[in-house]
């Protein structure tokens, strides 16, 4: 349920960035690999949270970035899906794998339109 | 209209443990934010570094639990200072919270806190806390296979310390494939075996955590 607080941090920046006379149709967040977030339950944070907001029925669009396999014998990069097991066995050589993953959570953009009738923030 | 932000989600508590991390060294104290499931020993291994700690260094700690002041009691009864943060179903500590439990503990440098994070393998690792060092536990009874399914705090770890060493070969724990699944996604933490029951390994391991810098 980490979730709610990280779409607190959500509303809060969106919030904060949005010019005057506009309201936010939909955020763009970026999630490292290492970043566990569940699109679903930070959606159901977001629209509650937002309720009332000129953020109110913004699409939240969250583009988590895969992790890299990378093997410490050949060097050979393969991805890593989320969710599926470590593959610690490099697929090229049998070598020994390594998880290089990140963990920035940021946003990175909105879509905004004009305001129909004025409003607060 | 498209508007660039890029800007981190948790950037309020970013700022708020940058300012926890001056708050912690003003007072003289260094910070170990200890991460671990739900009975794995966290309390157990403050309880036993702080018997381990040199003299000259006063150690305090942070307690957080969903509920009770059960584990604050019994570093209370250790007649070591604590504060009980209860976070009420909150699944992870925050930078705000420690903040306002560090200003109510008494006790100046050079020490060392010790802050006991909600049991949980996902959500703590998200949110700096100011430390200066994260330590995770695994236990032995929880299966050699943690490392994998839960990558990404074995990752975050400075240091790993495999508790209750000695129930291994009860359990069928395969260290050394615990080992391999912690360097499979964590090149350069330190890794410890020990059994806060009986004792072993301790000493290595409060060597090496009061001797960082």
């Amino acid at each position: 349920m980490h979730e709610a607080s990280i779409a607190h941090g959500i509303l809060r920046g969106a919030l904060a960035a949005l010019p005057d006379g506009k309201k936010i149709t939909r955020i763009t967040i970026v999630a490292g690999a290492q970043v566990s977030v569940v699109l679903e339950s930070l959606d159901l944070y977001f629209q509650e949270l937002s309720r009332g907001s000129l953020a109110e029925g913004a699409l939240l669009d969250l583009q988590q970035r895969a992790g890299k396999l990378v093997c410490k014998s050949c060097g050979q990069i393969h991805e890593h899906v989320r969710g599926t097991p470590v593959s610690m066995i490099c697929k090229t050589c049998g070598g020994a794998n390594r998880l290089d993953i990140t963990n920035e959570l940021f946003l990175e953009s909105m879509e905004v339109e004009d305001l129909q009738d004025g409003g607060a923030k | 209209m498209n508007i660039k932000i890029r800007q981190a989600v948790l950037a309020h508590n970013d700022a708020e443990a940058a300012e926890n991390a001056r708050i912690f060294h003003d007072r003289g104290f260094r910070v170990v934010n200890v991460m671990a499931s739900p009975g794995a020993g966290k309390t157990s291994l403050i309880l036993c570094l702080i018997d381990h700690i040199p003299a000259g260094l006063t150690p305090l700690v942070i307690e957080g639990d969903c509920a009770s002041s059960v584990d604050a009691d019994r570093v209370s009864a250790a007649g070591v200072g604590v504060v009980q943060i209860n976070t009420d179903g909150g699944c992870h500590l925050e930078a705000g919270m420690v903040r306002k439990a560090f200003i109510d503990l008494s006790g100046n440098g050079p020490g060392v806190v010790f802050i006991e994070n909600i049991g949980n393998l996902i959500c703590p690792v998200e949110y700096d806390l100011g430390e200066d060092m994260r330590l995770v536990v695994a236990s032995v009874p929880e299966g050699d296979d943690k490392p994998l399914k839960y990558p990404y705090i074995f990752a975050a770890a400075d240091v790993i310390v495999l508790n209750k060493i000695d129930l291994a070969e009860h359990v069928e724990f395969d260290i050394a494939s615990f080992h391999a699944g912690v360097r499979a996604v964590n090149d350069h933490a330190q890794i410890f075996e020990v059994s806060c029951k009986s004792g072993d390994g301790l000493k290595p391991l409060t060597k090496w955590l009061f001797s960082t810098d």
